[in-house]
């Protein structure tokens, strides 16, 4: 009949029309709209920043805050900022005469990128542990679940703090010690979603009809063991079990029977079980983005970015920090950037969270 | 045989909508009943008729996106839909007594079942305060004789007595012991400490019911409550409902979609299909003589013990959607007899024979 | 099984838990020299490298990473947890216990001000579901989750202290716990409570104007979170069956809210109130850093500078019991809030 016919039909058809219904009910949500119209703003300002901003501005702020770095002579210090004089420069500018709205905005793609990597990285490692633990249980099972009650048990900042000292301070370091802290949750979340749904009877009825499991079986006479292995082979890749009558492929046998008991899992488990549990991931990643922002930025503040000259919201807000009551904007404008940046990606999550609440779908 | 002084309610051409995502439900499409005092009333009909929902609407207890869009229900002569919350709130505490389907959801579960009992009758506390005066007088006071005395605790309460907020519990505590005999629960002092998960499901909808009585209901509603038990228990709450209608001497509207437990127990029978009342006579008369197409085809389902049959009778076609419902007599679609004037209008209630009142165009 | 049991349980298990943070943060803490160096807690930059290198050999510390963990673990079963070099020389134990009050004043304040503004708010937001009332709330509770909270430490400090200084009005101390010395006796460590202990009322309003700004900041950014939950649970259990059962008994809509479903709903606002407080126990490392407030959070962020090996150890496995202890009373106070719990 054609190509579009997948998507009106079955079970695409279904996931399809709840996501309208998702969106609809999203639509009618204002703080939402507010919150998606914000984060795409900022999103959108990322990718173009580095386009708008003067580049030799970038070069010459990096250049001279190294060398002020790496210089013991020279004290370097936002001593001239002047404040906020709009229409020459809106914000203020810092001790070198930067434009501190410029300045931010060149900030901002790295934070953003950041906490998307950080956020999707933490969900992958989490997730996939978590769904292993829910879905095998046993020991293995148990064993996660100590691990993750350990990292639990551990002050989050100060082990960010400690794996940051003691592998120095790069971005990629400061990034992974944030992951640190984040993916715990998502294993307890997508052990619980796996263990609620392994239970249901849609699991066991797949199960049964062998999902994913070879759909055919033959049997064959081959006259040497040659030619039973290329049809085994064959049988492999073509969900096509293939038995044969000579001993060695007893051996073959067990191992597809293996190899197709694990498919079978694996299937049941990431095209069934996943998109099911999706939901409440979906809405804690949204909201961890702002979380791994504020986190990720408190890092910096405290002193632990790789370099003084690094553009990152929370570097840029440490400035300010022996200035707070004769320079102000050094700190106000930076950190306010974060607020919004936070707080339009939480709008986002908690108005999708509502919404996608099972039991407040009519 | 009902005459005319007993009517209690009357519920006229009621008329209620539901506002989804997906448009207006028209849930209610001008119910027509009337109820005599002491009678049981059963509203039968399959799932999504809207019996529910009558019940729901004349107690108040609607969700939010419910609109009534016309009709009224007349409650000793008083709208119902025309009084303000705070009224019917009232109402619910004296007069209308409700018990639901499923009494493991509709308990709550962190109280005890002796606070969620005592909390009916507290809502009366005139009704105790008098009580207690009268027992300190020498009469003795148990359940009847609370129930005996309603409505004229005026009488007693305009001496100047005082009793205290202890004695008055001590009252409705041991009100709620003997009522809780009375619905045929043993051992009434522990199940007072006890939580509903503690109790299984039978005892628990007889508490349910003790919670009913405790407030001397003139409006008795039971809402499928024999749906959630099995068999055997089904039986012995019917069998105490049916000792209990005669102490109580409220009128019960019994809600069900099992023409077994309404054959039992009502003394008539209204017929719901789809939001409208289609057929409404005394018990005997809807089982002897149906007359509503739908009760016909209802009366052929029912296996029969004694001649078994190869193949269960059923009926053609679904439930309509009542989003964009079938016009006119929303059962034509399924209808054997139907003629062409079926999907104009929904047809008036007619009165072929006496006291059995139909809407259909065949009379 | 029976609750004992499972407390039981629960204990060895914490200590298995303790075990692993331990080795885990020992590893980290003496296996990069570079970072943290056990052994500048001990040396002058004055002294000569054959000097310091006979200190290294006593302590132990050119033995391997194993080694050095039994040393460790023998000393600290007698009570011997090392010395902080940073905090003039003090012993590990006495550095983090004398600093450890000043966080329980500043946590016990904390949760006052998070659940005597956020539990009203949630509630009233569950209760005008979607109107105006609700909006508000979300709002408030979002911005406060989303607020850095380095950056309101600071705007707190702007305002109410150097603006309010400027303009006249009075103003509110920005940091330290208190001002001048602890002149009453030390008998809870906390401030304010030792004021009003000794009758002393100055001193107990002086550590109260102290203790203002920074538990408001951390109150403003975690009310919002419990507001949220106690949202959700109160509105998934005006939803339950019973609820209409108990309108239907002809309640008063108050009494339906109050003894109804508010028992039902606050048995995970109670448990993520539990937990909240033992993190905040852990000390609010960046409060206390804006604020200079002297408690436990300000010294690890010293220790971590200072390399001071010892001083984490301590910490994090001070603070590891004080969650694992606060998980378990928390699951044991389910028990007791739903009677459908046994263990």
């Amino acid at each position: 009949m054609g190509f579009w016919d997948r998507f009106r039909t079955g079970e695409l058809a279904a996931r399809i029309a709840d996501f309208k219904f998702t969106l609809y009910l999203l639509r009618r949500n204002p703080l939402v709209i507010l919150g998606s119209g914000i984060s795409i703003f900022f999103i959108t300002l990322a990718l173009v920043a580095n386009l708008i901003i003067n580049p030799d501005l970038a070069y010459e702020f990096n250049f001279a805050r190294s060398y002020a770095w790496n210089n013991p002579y020279f004290s370097w210090g936002p001593g001239t900022a002047t404040a906020p004089s709009p229409p020459v420069n809106y914000l203020g500018t810092d001790g070198y005469g930067r434009d501190l709205l410029q300045m931010i905005i060149l900030a901002i793609p790295l934070d953003i990128s950041l906490a998307f990597f950080i956020t999707l990285g933490a969900l992958a490692i989490g997730v996939t542990i978590g769904a292993i633990a829910g879905y095998i249980g046993g020991k293995i099972d148990e064993a996660i679940l100590r691990i993750t009650d350990i990292f639990f048990a551990f002050p989050g900042l100060l082990l960010a703090l400690v794996f940051a000292a003691i592998f120095g301070r790069t971005i990629q370091n400061l990034a992974v010690a944030v992951l640190l802290v984040w993916w715990p949750t998502y294993v307890r979340l997508m052990r619980g979603q796996v263990l609620g749904e392994k239970e249901k009877a849609y699991v066991e009825a797949l199960r049964a009809l062998g999902a994913g499991r070879p759909t055919r079986l033959y049997t064959v006479r081959a006259h040497t063991n040659t030619v039973l292995n290329e049809l085994v082979e064959f049988g492999r890749h073509n969900r096509i079990l293939v038995e044969g009558t000579s001993l060695v492929d007893r051996g073959a046998r067990g191992f597809i029977d293996a190899v197709a008991t694990v498919r079978m899992h694996l299937r049941i488990l990431f095209r069934h079980i996943l998109p099911n549990s999706i939901y409440p991931i979906l809405v804690q990643a949204t909201l961890d983005l702002g979380g791994v922002i504020l986190t990720f930025s408190a890092l910096m503040f405290l002193g632990f970015s790789p370099s003084p000259a690094l553009p990152e919201l929370g570097n840029l807000a440490s400035d300010g920090i022996a200035h707070v009551f004769t320079a102000p904007w050094l700190i106000v404008f930076p950190g306010l950037t974060i607020l919004i940046i936070a707080l339009a990606f939480n709008l986002v999550g908690d108005g999708l969270r509502d919404v996608l609440d099972p039991r407040l779908r009519r | 045989m009902v005459k005319e002084e007993d009517l209690i309610m009357e519920v006229k051409d009621l008329r209620l909508d539901f506002n989804t995502y997906r448009g207006a439900v028209k849930a209610l499409n001008g119910v027509n009943f009337k109820l005599y005092k002491h009678e049981v009333l059963s509203l039968v009909g399959e799932s999504g008729c809207g019996k529910s929902v009558t019940a729901l609407t004349i107690i108040n207890l609607l969700p939010e996106n419910a609109r009534v869009k016309g009709g009224g229900v007349l409650f000793k002569g008083e709208n119902l839909l025309k009084k303000s919350r705070e009224d019917l709130r009232i109402m619910r505490a004296e007069e209308f007594a409700t018990v639901f389907q499923d009494p493991m959801t509709f308990l709550n579960p962190v109280l005890t079942v002796g606070t969620q009992l005592e909390e009916a009758f507290m809502l009366e506390e005139r009704a105790l305060k008098a009580a207690t005066i009268a027992q300190k007088h020498g009469k003795n006071m148990g359940y009847s004789e609370f129930l005996a005395m309603k409505g004229k605790e005026d009488a007693i309460l305009t001496k100047e007595s005082q009793v205290s907020r202890g004695e008055v519990r001590r009252m409705a505590k041991s009100l709620c012991v003997d009522v809780l005999r009375l619905v045929k629960l043993p051992d009434p002092q522990r199940i007072l400490g006890q939580y509903p998960f503690e109790l299984s499901g039978g005892m628990r909808q007889r508490a349910m019911i003790a919670m009913a009585l405790a407030r001397r209901p003139s409006l008795f509603i039971a809402d499928e409550i024999t749906t959630a038990l099995d068999v055997t228990i089904q039986a012995q709450i019917l069998h105490l409902m049916r000792e209990l209608r005669d102490t109580i001497g409220a009128s019960t509207i019994m809600i069900t979609h099992d023409l077994a437990v309404a054959s039992e127990i009502a003394d008539r029978i209204a017929v719901m299909y789809a939001g409208n009342v289609v057929e409404l006579a005394d018990t005997r008369e809807v089982f002897r003589r149906p007359l509503h197409p739908y009760t016909k085809l209802l009366m052929k389902a029912i296996p029969n013990v004694a001649k078994p049959v190869e193949r269960l009778e059923s009926m053609p076609g679904m439930v309509p959607d009542l989003i964009s419902p079938p016009a006119g007599c929303r059962f034509h679609p399924r209808c054997p007899y139907v003629m062409d004037i079926c999907p104009t209008v929904f047809p008036e209630t007619t009165e072929p024979i006496k006291e059995h009142e139909v809407a259909c165009y065949l009379y | 099984m029976k609750l004992y049991q499972y407390i039981i349980r629960r204990l060895i298990l914490m200590i298995f838990v303790l075990f692993s943070v331990s080795v885990i943060v020992f590893y980290l803490g003496r296996g990069f020299p570079e970072a943290f160096d056990p052994i500048s807690q001990y040396i002058t930059p004055k002294m000569p490298p054959d000097v310091v290198e006979a200190i290294r050999k006593a302590h132990g510390f050119d033995r391997p990473l194993y080694e050095q963990y039994f040393f460790w673990l023998r000393d600290v079963f007698n009570g011997d947890w090392g010395f902080s070099n940073w905090a003039n020389g003090l012993p590990v134990t006495e550095v983090f216990f004398s600093r450890f009050p000043y966080t329980v004043e500043l946590s016990v304040a904390a949760v006052i001000l998070t659940v005597a503004i956020g539990l009203p708010l949630g509630i009233i937001s569950a209760l005008k579901n979607n109107k105006l009332p609700d909006h508000i709330s979300r709002i408030i509770a979002l911005t406060g989750y989303s607020t850095p909270s380095y950056w309101f430490g600071y705007i707190l400090q702007l305002i109410f202290f150097y603006y309010f200084f400027v303009w006249g009005l009075p103003y509110l101390p920005s940091k330290d716990a208190i001002s001048g010395s602890y002149i009453v006796p030390r008998v809870t460590g906390l401030p304010v409570l030792d004021g009003l202990l000794a009758g002393n009322l100055p001193f107990a309003w002086d550590a109260l104007g102290h203790l203002i700004l920074p538990s408001a900041s951390l109150a403003f950014i975690s009310l919002g979170y419990l507001a949220r939950i106690v949202r959700a649970s109160m509105l998934e259990v005006l939803r339950q069956d019973y609820i209409t059962m108990a309108r239907s008994k002809g309640l008063k809509e108050r009494v339906v809210i109050y003894r109804h479903a508010l028992k039902n709903a606050l048995i995970p606002a109670v448990t993520l109130t539990g937990l909240f407080f033992a993190g905040l126990l852990g000390g609010a490392l960046i409060t206390e850093f804006v604020f200079q407030w002297p408690g436990v959070g300000r010294a690890s962020l010293l220790a971590v500078f200072q390399g001071d090996s010892n001083f984490i150890l301590l910490y994090s496995l001070v603070i590891a019991t004080i969650i694992v202890l606060a998980n378990l009373t928390v699951d044991v106070l389910y028990v007791f809030l739903d009677p459908r719990i046994k263990y």
